[in-house]
């Protein structure tokens, strides 16, 4: 525990903050243009196609906080994965990796500080979009339940932790950015359209990767939002800890260069 | 005065199955300027990465001032500054911040990292802006900022991968100076694949080839166990009578002609000077001499020879 805030770390971590902070903006801008326009769509959607306003049930503000988190469980989550594709693949394509592996710094601080500027840059433009999409919703539509929008919220944290192991461990593990950003994304998309497809009720309280999107529509014991959060987190954790094995193991494993 | 040293011990590297290198040995025990050549391919990188605990050896041991170099040994990464031959640099940092963060990630506190940062700016005698943001840095700038960025945590080993390469002569005089400086209390251990650069630096030069260490000696040794006894003779334009002159003459034997030299070897020395007067009299002589090896000549002997 004292290697992650060892004087090596915060050096380390200012280094990833100044390489990382000129995206907050951007990304959080777009992402409240984003939730903004999801409420719009959905209001629009009746006027865009008629025979859709007798197919559609009226708009309420739960609709439309679903589909900002359905939205957002799919494409924030292969935004999060691609910026993490840079953590390591990147520093190994500009040849910096020599720098930090010179360094006495542990590997596990050097994950975690990548992951950690980039799940922060992530949460705060989500936090963004989501502030958006409320204020949207209470303008246009009605109040939305407030407290089961932030609970979904923090769901949606721990899955995007989740999300982002994904992300760190392929970078690891992969030759360039871009390939890493490719596989990551593919592997989110896969692992969302398969979650999206198992519709059937009785699975949806053990469906953890749309649990986020689920609570703003069904009830679900706290007990069960619980167990789902641990999963998660457990899932992510290890994920991490096998990033930390693969990076400590790339001096055997890569380099055939003499 | 601080004890210092490397001792490598029947290091092997293979990758998959090329072996990269072969039982080398090599003991430093005191400060100096030290010369790994070699062939493209010989083994230098790889033998610098193991000594620098980037890569870890298939056989053998490595030890730095005793301690024993692994990847688990964080502590001993302070003893060595490694410059990478192709390293990058954080581009978007300017050169103080890359200079504050490199000194961070050596350990070196908050409080005292100004200072140090500034001593080394000025010891290594970088002529830039700090705030300059290090992507606009021309080659030789970012050698000196990456030179300065290892030794900032004060090293003992000083490993330097092909530093002198891809450099005007003015930043090589530059750098080669900082390295004397450097090694009259560190041990410096520098690679080249070029000889001109060791030669005049080092007091030992180790010489890899196809993984092996083929030669360990000081220059001079063998500058001296490359000369033969022979002369050489260049002349402007009568370079055949120069040498039907030479063969037809009984003091001499062994005439050949190597480009625009005639090499040849005297059976009496002391009749060196009146065939010398004899030759400035009949033809035009531009230059006469013992005839030394160039420095490429050297190289490809030695690698030759093993």
């Amino acid at each position: 525990m004292r290697e992650i805030f060892s004087t090596q770390s915060k050096s380390f971590l200012f280094k990833e903050w100044k390489y990382i902070r000129r995206k907050i903006l951007p990304l959080s801008i777009g992402l409240a243009i984003f939730g903004f326009l999801t409420v719009i769509l959905l209001l629009a959607l009746p006027y865009l196609a008629d025979f859709l306003e007798s197919l559609l049930p009226e708009v309420t503000p739960e609709m439309s906080i679903q589909s900002f988190m359905d939205s957002t469980n799919s494409i924030v989550s292969i935004i999060a994965v691609i910026l993490c594709a840079d953590a390591i693949a990147g520093e190994r394509e500009q040849n910096t990796l020599v720098l930090i592996q010179t360094k006495p710094i542990s590997p596990v601080s050097v994950i975690l500080t990548k992951l950690a500027v980039r799940y922060l840059l992530v949460l705060i433009s989500t936090i963004a979009g989501a502030i958006a999409v409320f204020f949207g919703t209470w303008a246009f539509i009605g109040l939305p339940d407030i407290q089961s929008f932030i609970v979904s919220l923090i769901v949606y944290a721990i899955t995007l932790f989740t999300y982002m192991s994904i992300g760190i461990l392929i970078s690891t593990i992969a030759k360039s950015q871009i390939s890493a950003g490719v596989i990551s994304a593919v592997v989110i998309l896969v692992i969302t359209l398969i979650s999206a497809f198992l519709m059937f009720e009785e699975f949806q309280p053990y469906n953890i990767f749309m649990m986020s999107v689920n609570l703003s529509m069904m009830e679900f014991s706290p007990t069960n939002i619980a167990i789902v959060c641990v999963v998660l987190f457990l899932l992510g954790s290890a994920l991490i800890a096998v990033s930390v094995l693969a990076y400590y193991s790339e001096k055997e494993l890569t380099r055939k260069k003499v | 005065m601080k004890k210092i040293g490397v001792k490598v011990e029947a290091l092997s590297k293979n990758f998959d199955d090329v072996k990269a290198l072969k039982q080398v040995s090599i003991q430093i025990d005191k400060p100096g300027l030290y010369g790994l050549i070699g062939p493209n391919g010989a083994g230098k990188t790889t033998l610098l990465k193991c000594i620098s605990s980037l890569l870890v050896p298939s056989e053998g041991d490595i030890h730095l001032n005793g301690d024993r170099v692994s990847p688990k040994n964080l502590a001993i990464r302070n003893k060595i500054g490694f410059l990478p031959e192709d390293s990058g640099l954080y581009d978007r940092l300017s050169a103080k911040e890359f200079l504050h963060v490199m000194a961070g990630m050596s350990g070196i506190p908050k409080d005292v990292r100004s200072n140090k940062v500034r001593d080394v700016v000025e010891y290594i005698g970088i002529d830039f802006p700090p705030s300059k943001i290090v992507k606009y840095l021309s080659t030789g700038q970012r050698r000196l900022l990456l030179l300065a960025s290892i030794i900032l945590h004060e090293p003992d080993i000083i490993i330097l991968d092909e530093s002198l390469s891809g450099l005007d002569p003015i930043n090589r005089e530059r750098i080669s100076e900082i390295m004397r400086r450097l090694a009259k209390e560190n041990i410096v251990i520098f690679s080249s694949h070029i000889l001109s650069d060791i030669w005049r630096l080092c007091e030992k030069i180790y010489v890899l080839n196809d993984g092996s260490l083929i030669v360990e000696d000081n220059p001079d040794s063998i500058l001296s166990r490359m000369t033969d006894d022979s002369f050489f003779v260049t002349s402007k334009i009568n370079i055949e009578e120069v040498k039907d002159y030479l063969e037809k003459n009984k003091f001499v034997q062994e005439v050949s002609i190597q480009g625009e030299r005639i090499i040849f070897r005297l059976k009496d020395f002391s009749k060196a000077n009146q065939l010398v007067g004899e030759m400035l009299e009949k033809f035009e002589i531009v230059s006469f001499g013992p005839n030394i090896p160039d420095l490429d000549q050297i190289f490809t002997r030695l690698v030759d020879a093993s």
